[in-house]
């Protein structure tokens, strides 16, 4: 585009710091594993491993196998869920002009987790791999649906009633994950599974996770692109996107059920995950500015970043206890966001 | 410049008009808001819908620009029912510039100009020549282009106000909407614009303005809409609208009104007619 510049060197930095993160978190964890192994690994086809008890002196070494069966799966998940939950949000605060938009404040997340809760509560979970991201979809939808219905009056919806809708759905799914999780408790297994799943994390994540999320963020991320001028325009307010000939309505219920969809596939695969859809997309707004030809691909790289840097992080620091990666996101994006609010205001340029 | 091809259709006209509605109405829910508008707006006319405040100026705008379903009546563009076109198509046939607008985000003055150019471009397809001169040649008519590579939330809103003006001169349509936009300027701005408007309307363009200021209304627009209580209550030349009759009925003032020199339109001096002595504060209200 002649008229704005690609910010090639975001692109080229973000890019390498990812790769580079992606491969330090294959080599981190419990078992040691050089770079030798990890270039051996990689140069041998998935397919040609042996699987399960052939593995034990097949022709694959445990280090390939730990590679393969959990490490890349791991990474890969958690880069995936980053980038997801990233685009969402940087999609929703476009669409709703709120840097307040993401999202969990749509209660989108939210829903998504309490199908989820409700997979596991009655023990779906357990027995069937799909029945847990298909709640969570279910959730996310229903959520999605009730918010958009009841804040759209005459074919208007006004952000505000939507973000108002969104928080008192948001407060409803919550509730009833307590309640269930408050049932639940009676037996401590179900329980436990719920309040470790709740909380988020990447832990032994395996190709399913990369299978269920992968198709889904690469659809939404083909359909997010296809609307990055729309986008731009409703910067500048609903009327004057329509004036230009952006079909606000459905400019806004395709990118509002494109995000339900990533967001879900996000809590189905990795559980609550907070401020990544907050956070990010205000990080690469800061840099690059606020076109949304380079904010959601660079969002998406930013947010695959961070979250496997925060899992990494986790890992080397608290290789002991079982911190769940949602603690992480939201203790270093939290006082980052609010280090943003300050900024915003000015404090901090003092 | 694309338009749509006027066609006929059942009309009291042998031509019909550009712009056009008939028995427009709408009601929000709580009565009526416009009842029974009936419009012919042809292009190269600069058209002034005035009015006092809360009378459905910018509802109108909206109808006219099918942004808002009119509760009753239509609204017809180059011939072509609105409700019946997509935003694209109404986008090539209708600008507006808004009234003010904040903007809190960085684009750049050309990229906010750019914008006028969506209704051309396909969803992956980035600006061509012809795109790029109608951006250069609508700043450099609103005297933008030294502001080029600002961001707009750095400019002063006289200088907003000019770029999205531009924004939709490049946007190439028939039919130009201002919704008050002399409002937020400096005298010499003011009738930049309004000559902008004169240009407009010369090359063909209808343009319809919202706008208070009767004085500049008076000077630069060929023909009034008075709009008062929902309805259409005047609607011919500036001196048949502007009458003091009107001025006392709909705007409440008493108002004196002049030619201006060097027949630079009209000067209306205005009283409250309904003006009341103070209440003269007595020792029991005091200090309530």
């Amino acid at each position: 585009m002649v008229l704005t510049e690609a910010p090639r060197p975001l692109f080229f930095v973000g890019s390498g710091l990812l790769v580079l993160t992606m491969l330090a978190g294959v080599l981190v964890g419990p078992a040691a594993i050089s770079g030798e192994d990890l270039f051996r690994a990689l140069i041998q086809p998935y397919w040609s491993l042996a699987t399960d008890e052939s593995a034990i002196g097949g022709q694959s070494d445990w280090q390939t196998v730990v590679i393969w069966q959990v490490r890349l799966p791991r990474v890969l998940t958690g880069a995936m869920v980053g980038a997801a939950l990233a685009v969402s949000g940087a999609v929703l605060q476009g669409l709703f002009r709120n840097p307040l938009a993401s999202p969990s404040v749509l209660g989108v997340a939210s829903g998504a987790s309490l199908g989820a809760v409700l997979a596991i509560f009655f023990g779906l979970a357990a027995s069937q791999i799909w029945a847990l991201p298909l709640f969570a979809f279910i959730g996310a939808l229903l959520t999605l649906f009730v918010v958009y219905g009841i804040a759209t009056h005459g074919g208007h919806t006004p952000v505000a009633t939507l973000l108002l809708a969104g928080i008192a759905a948001g407060a409803f799914n919550v509730a009833m994950s307590s309640f269930v999780l408050a049932v639940a408790l009676e037996n401590w297994e179900v329980g436990k599974s719920i309040v470790y799943w709740t909380m988020g994390g990447l832990e032994g994540r395996t190709w399913d996770h990369v299978l269920l999320i992968g198709p889904v963020l690469g659809l939404g991320l083909a359909l997010v692109m296809a609307y990055p001028r729309d986008l731009d325009a409703l910067l500048l307010g609903e009327i004057q996107a329509a004036s230009v000939g952006v079909d606000v309505v459905r400019t806004r219920l395709v990118l509002l059920l494109v995000t339900a969809m990533l967001t879900a596939a996000a809590v189905a695969v990795a559980g609550g995950i907070g401020f990544i859809g907050l956070v990010v997309p205000h990080i690469v707004r800061l840099l690059s500015g606020p076109h949304h030809r380079w904010l959601l691909p660079l969002s998406a790289l930013t947010g695959a970043l961070v979250l496997v840097a925060a899992d990494l992080a986790l890992r080397l620091l608290f290789a002991a206890n079982e911190i769940p990666l949602g603690v992480v996101t939201a203790a270093m994006g939290a006082p980052f966001f609010l280090f943003l609010l300050l900024r915003q205001r000015g404090l901090m340029s003092l | 410049m694309e338009s749509l091809e006027p066609h006929q259709t059942q009309s009291d006209q042998a031509v019909p008009a550009f712009l056009r509605t008939r028995g427009l109405g709408m009601d929000f829910g709580n009565g009526p808001v416009l009842h029974g508008v009936d419009l012919d707006l042809n292009r190269g006319e600069i058209v002034g819908l005035v009015g006092p405040n809360g009378t459905g100026k910018t509802t109108l705008l909206c109808l006219l620009m099918g942004m808002l379903r009119p509760t009753v009546g239509r609204v017809w563009v180059a011939g072509r029912p609105v409700a019946a076109l997509s935003r694209r198509r109404l986008a090539r046939n209708m600008a507006l510039v808004p009234q003010d607008l904040e903007i809190g985000f960085a684009f750049r003055v050309r990229e906010v100009v750019a914008m006028g150019r969506y209704p051309y471009l396909g969803r992956f397809r980035v600006p061509g020549h012809e795109d790029l001169a109608a951006i250069d040649e609508a700043m450099s008519l609103t005297d933008v282009q030294a502001l080029a590579d600002r961001t707009i939330d750095t400019l002063s809103g006289g200088e907003r106000q000019r770029v999205l003006i531009a924004r939709a001169i490049a946007q190439q349509t028939p039919v130009v909407l201002l919704d008050e936009v002399t409002a937020n300027l400096d005298l010499s701005h003011q009738l930049e614009v309004m000559e902008l408007a004169v240009q407009m309307a010369a090359a063909g363009q209808l343009v319809l303005a919202a706008i208070h200021d009767l004085t500049m209304a008076s000077r630069y627009c060929n023909r009034l809409l008075l709009l008062a209580e929902g309805r259409l209550r005047a609607d011919g030349p500036v001196r048949r609208v502007l009458t003091a009759d009107h001025l006392q009925r709909f705007f409440r003032v008493e108002a004196r009104i002049d030619d201006a020199p060097a027949g630079a339109g009209l000067i209306i001096t205005p009283r409250l007619s309904s003006a009341k002595p103070w209440p003269t504060p007595t020792s029991q209200n005091v200090g309530i």
